[in-house]
């Protein structure tokens, strides 16, 4: 064992195990995602309302059943604990809580944009600053906050979480708004390959961590 | 004098080293337990890489010693061990890195 102490390192590396070691987090967020590059799509099939309905009828299913499998699956085999609040601590949520509401209020603000019939958006003849800025900055916003994800918890992953979907997000409207293309694909390419990271680290997980049978 | 002997300071110093802390198991034991708030067994023992009985039997001398303190609940009619650093043990793992932080300046320079 190392003489060098770093409880930081301690620290960060029970939170990994406590939230992050087992993937459903990851085939949630890749799922998420999935769901969004589709939405335009059904959009027009079923509209904005009922469409918004549906998509937030999904998110409630995942959410419920990721919380689901967390019981059923992780707790029993890596059991539970409660971190500390200290004022650093208190600080890192209050900067993810802010980064995390201006990535939502930027999705929803896309989900709630009704497409104008009279005046269709679209990027052609018009400069790609006036129609790309702001999904530049939210894809900015979102590997930033991936990327702070990434350093303060340690998880390298999360690294490439932040450009697949960042980049894949601006990637998706460039193609709807120059080329009229209503399915996100770059997004679901993104979104797929985050489930699929997903599922290999829960086989890892499952073959790693068997239910212990004793209690001392 | 020998150039990895530290000088006499940090002669001292290790001797005053909290040997029972100073245990690799129960070092690591009491290092995550610094971090977190509570853990149950489970987590404990997945977080250290320690054996069920190895874990129990540290976890019983560091309960003796004050440094911890072991909860045992019921959940679904299943046991279930709690386990805290008290504010004993808290001083004790923060004197101990102090000490070693100081033995290990005093080491000198290859």
């Amino acid at each position: 064992m190392s003489q060098h102490i770093s409880l930081e390192q301690a620290r960060r590396k029970a939170i990994r195990l406590l939230n992050y070691e087992d993937g459903l987090w990851d085939i949630l967020l890749g799922s998420i995602f999935v769901l969004l590059s589709i939405y335009p799509v059904t959009r027009n099939l079923l509209g904005p309302a009922l469409n918004l309905l549906l998509f937030l009828a999904i998110m409630a299913i995942l959410i419920a059943g990721f919380s689901y499998a967390r019981r059923v699956i992780s707790v029993p085999r890596i059991g539970i604990a409660k971190m500390h609040s200290t004022r650093e601590q208190i600080v890192t949520r209050v900067i993810l809580i802010a980064l995390v509401l201006i990535t939502v209020t930027a999705v929803v603000a896309t989900l709630l944009s009704v497409p104008n019939a009279s005046e269709p958006r679209t990027g052609v003849g018009r400069g790609w600053i006036d129609v790309l800025g702001v999904d530049i900055a939210v894809a900015v916003v979102t590997i930033g906050f991936f990327s702070l994800m990434a350093y303060l918890f340690g998880i390298t992953r999360m690294y490439l979480y932040g450009w697949l979907i960042g980049v894949g997000n601006l990637a998706s409207t460039a193609l709807d708004l120059y080329m009229g293309y209503q399915f996100h694909f770059p997004l679901a390419i993104g979104g797929v390959i985050i489930v699929l990271l997903g599922a290999i680290r829960i086989t890892r997980f499952l073959r790693q961590y068997a239910i212990p049978t004793e209690e001392p | 004098m020998p150039s990895s002997v530290p000088n006499q300071e940090g002669s001292q110093e290790l001797l005053d080293i909290d040997r029972f802390i100073h245990e690799p198991a129960r070092l690591m034991i009491l290092t995550y337990l610094y971090t977190i708030e509570s853990a149950d067994f489970v987590f404990l023992m997945r977080l250290t890489g320690l054996t069920w009985g190895n874990l129990s039997s540290h976890l019983s001398k560091v309960e003796q010693a004050g440094y911890v303190e072991i909860e045992k609940q019921f959940a679904n009619k299943k046991p279930h061990t709690m386990i805290r650093l008290t504010q004993q043990g808290r001083v004790a793992l923060r004197a101990y890195r102090q000490t070693m932080q100081r033995v290990l300046n005093a080491l000198p320079d290859e």
